[in-house]
């Protein structure tokens, strides 16, 4: 198979990573947190080890603020969920997946909160302008993704929340896309809490993300349970993690996005992001050519900044049929509305979805041919 | 400054355990961490610091850096 489908999840992943997860079955089967048993104890400190890797890879100092959830969704809810507060209002992007738009609604829904959409524009100074005309003084804060999933533009996150934070409002990431391909500095760009997922950019495995806490705002909680700790009080303990990490956490899961992230600091981010983006430069100049094919975005703008990953429609057919026909030569790609209906409303593609293409450091130039021989051959079918 | 035996450090979780006992090594202080014996009735479980060969300075690095000590006990 050939995979262009790494902005849902990468595939393969690294050997360090597939091998902690086998070596965390065997060597740390015990609860972390817990016990008072050697296994526990090792157990304990591979996950503490973890923490490190990720709070000095997103510039975080308190180990005890980065905290392990099941993906970047859950993170979202946390946070979003955490801070609310009946009449507070919040404002997302145009461009926002329904990781952030849905908890939102749903406050709206359970007639909590409300909240506004700022349109993401070409221009980064029209953007932040768009999310300032939007604050109100019941504003909680700002959440946004740090690129589009489905176009790749990316937001000018830093500025949006220097702007967030000159009201006195706070800025929450949604980091699931950038995160691994674009260096992300919790204090140095202003984020309160980042929300991530450890199976895309982090060459994690499936089933892990990430919260970080960069901001003195005490959440609500999204759930209780056993912590581990101050065991004798019935009420939820304030200290982190503990607070946001009730129950036995995914230990081989967490050991292995460690190795993932340690996998993507030897490479380099910047190395990363420029291996891909040549690999979707070749895609962009390729199809560029075909009269048959529709492009929404350029990733070679000298005004805009992309992500590597690119959308495409062949005219006539169904983003999801020319998936399949991908499908058919084996090329996995991820077509439709990918969970983000407000960007493919933004870009005009919500009636036929979009077949997005998204390589990852181990893509080679040998699949980016196959690839394009296979759009070749269904655009020359119409 | 004078040495004092073992020092028992109760912290709470096992993550602000591991972070003091990373702390003291940082500074060449051996540390390890121990499920807390004596929990108090009002707490219940968690976890300590047990440096083998404290001196007072031990509670005054973890206090600057952040860690918020239950109690400390002396074991002479």
């Amino acid at each position: 198979m050939i995979y262009f489908d790494n902005a849902a999840t990468t595939y393969p992943k690294p050997e360090a990573v597939k091998n902690a997860m086998l070596y965390s079955l065997n060597k740390y089967g015990s609860n972390p947190g817990r016990g008072g048993h050697a296994m526990s104890y090792e157990t304990s400190g591979k996950i503490y080890e973890t923490r490190k890797i990720i709070s000095d890879f997103f510039g975080i100092e308190a180990t005890e603020n980065i905290i392990f959830t099941k993906n970047c969704t859950e993170s979202l809810n946390i946070v979003i969920k955490g801070l609310a507060k009946k009449g507070g209002h919040f404002i997302c992007s145009s461009l926002d997946h329904n990781a952030v738009v849905r908890p939102l609604e749903a406050l709206k829904n359970y007639g909590v909160c409300s909240y506004d959409i700022a349109k993401v524009e070409e221009d980064d100074f029209d953007t932040v302008r768009n999310f300032e005309r939007l604050i109100k003084p019941q504003t909680i804060a700002v959440v946004c993704t740090g690129a589009s999933n489905v176009f790749g533009k990316m937001l000018p996150i830093k500025k949006i929340a220097a702007m967030a934070h000159s009201y006195g409002k706070l800025f929450i990431l949604d980091a699931a896309q950038t995160a691994g391909a674009v260096r992300i500095d919790c204090q140095n760009d202003g984020i309160d809490f980042l929300c991530t997922a450890g199976h895309k950019g982090l060459y994690g495995p499936m089933g892990t993300g990430v919260l970080i806490l960069n901001s003195n705002e005490r959440l609500n909680t999204l759930y209780e349970g056993g912590t581990g700790s101050y065991s004798a009080v019935l009420s939820q303990p304030e200290k982190y993690p503990d607070r946001f990490e009730s129950g036995t956490v995914n230990v081989p899961g967490i050991i292995a996005l460690g190795e993932g992230v340690r996998f993507v600091s030897s490479i380099g981010i910047e190395n990363i992001y420029r291996n891909e983006q040549k690999h979707i430069i070749s895609i962009y100049e390729a199809l560029r050519g075909i009269p048959q094919i529709v492009l929404y975005t350029n990733p070679v703008s000298m005004n805009e900044r992309f992500m590597p990953l690119i959308s495409f429609n062949v005219q006539g057919i169904h983003s999801e049929d020319t998936a399949s026909r991908l499908a058919d030569d084996d090329i996995a790609v991820r077509a439709g509305l990918h969970c983000a209906p407000l960007a493919h409303k933004t870009y005009g593609t919500t009636d036929t979805g979009t077949v997005r293409i998204a390589p990852s450091i181990f893509t080679q130039e040998k699949d980016v041919k196959l690839l394009l021989t296979s759009i070749v051959k269904i655009a020359k079918a119409i | 400054m004078k040495i004092l035996n073992k020092l028992i450090i109760k912290v709470g979780s096992v993550t602000f355990a591991l972070k003091a006992k990373d702390i003291l090594q940082n500074r060449g202080i051996r540390a390890q961490i121990k499920k807390t014996s004596n929990p108090s009735k009002g707490e219940g479980c968690g976890y300590s610091v047990v440096v083998p060969d404290a001196t007072e300075s031990v509670i005054g690095i973890l206090r600057l850096s952040g860690i918020e000590i239950l109690e400390t006990v002396w074991v002479k």
